[in-house]
């Protein structure tokens, strides 16, 4: 890779900078900054509603960003990777203040549904740490086979337990795109464990909730 | 995989997603899960749908509760570039 003119470097996406940065080029950062200064501030508001601690939790973002820019990889949209960052940086300032001003980046202890999974409910997890290693194994590798516009939105939702609100703010989607999304990533993600985990399942009658 | 109602009509996806997240009325519920009982194909993607929910909550439950797995299992990826 070599080393490009400002204008030619403004025509890039945000991955093609980020690996451009990779490759030792300061630019590709320095462009990226300009980029997500005021979006990523606006993004931590949200949270925070205090603009000193957007502004030192955005230096922060970017400080990590530049640091870890060797483990970022393209499988993750650019954007996604550095509000992660982000959001996880505010998560511990806020448990270290102990006076977070939001509720949504945290569970919901009211939400039924945000629960350990009952290990008998799919039929699949057995209570053996070896089949559960397996599972996670197969977990992983399902959801690394997903499109990519799937897995984002999945990860954001079920693992990472934003809302859907925040997740179209993050990939810039509209909310009815992002459920849409959401409900046929964690279909395909289903299908392909019944593939490769547990066949049987699918012959099993339906059960909801 | 097969194409369902739930592909073009936002209104239908809206109510599984509020069906999955325990949002509906009692009415609601027992009408949306008349409407899957009458239509296989989205009975069957709602099936998938709620059991790729559960693996996903169980898979997050998993990396809660080991750190060392999750940071193996992250690394480099969006959901784990940073604590």
């Amino acid at each position: 890779m070599e080393a490009l003119s400002k204008t030619r470097l403004k025509e890039l996406s945000d991955e093609d900078l980020m690996e451009h940065f990779q490759a030792g080029y300061e630019e590709g950062f320095n462009l990226l900054v300009e980029r997500y200064t005021d979006r990523l501030h606006n993004f931590l508001y949200r949270y925070t509603h205090n603009h000193q601690d957007c502004e030192d939790l955005v230096q922060e973002t970017f400080l990590r960003v530049y640091r870890s820019r060797h483990s970022y990889e393209r499988i993750a949209k650019f954007s996604t990777w550095m509000y992660t960052i982000a959001l996880n940086l505010a998560k511990s300032l806020y448990k270290k203040k102990k006076r977070m001003t939001t509720v949504t980046i945290h569970k919901d202890p009211s939400d039924p549904e945000d629960r350990k999974m009952d290990l008998q409910d799919a039929g699949i997890l057995q209570d053996d740490s070896l089949h559960e290693q397996m599972c996670m194994d197969k977990l992983k590798k399902a959801l690394m086979e997903l499109n990519e516009n799937f897995r984002e939105v999945v990860v954001l939702r079920d693992i990472q337990q934003l809302s859907y609100e925040e997740i179209s703010e993050m990939t810039g989607n509209p909310m009815g795109t992002v459920k849409s999304r959401i409900n046929r990533g964690r279909a395909e993600l289903q299908e392909l464990l019944e593939q490769y985990v547990y066949p049987e399942v699918s012959s099993q009658q339906p059960k909801f909730n | 995989m097969e194409l369902t109602a739930f592909d073009s009509d936002t209104v239908l996806t809206d109510f599984l997603t509020k069906y999955l997240d325990n949002e509906l009325e009692r009415g609601e519920k027992g009408a949306f899960e008349e409407y899957l009982e009458q239509n296989e194909k989205e009975r069957e993607f709602a099936r998938k749908v709620s059991q790729g929910k559960k693996a996903l909550n169980w898979f997050a439950s998993q990396l809660e509760e080991d750190e060392s797995l999750n940071s193996e299992l992250t690394a480099g990826t969006a959901f784990g570039a940073e604590k």
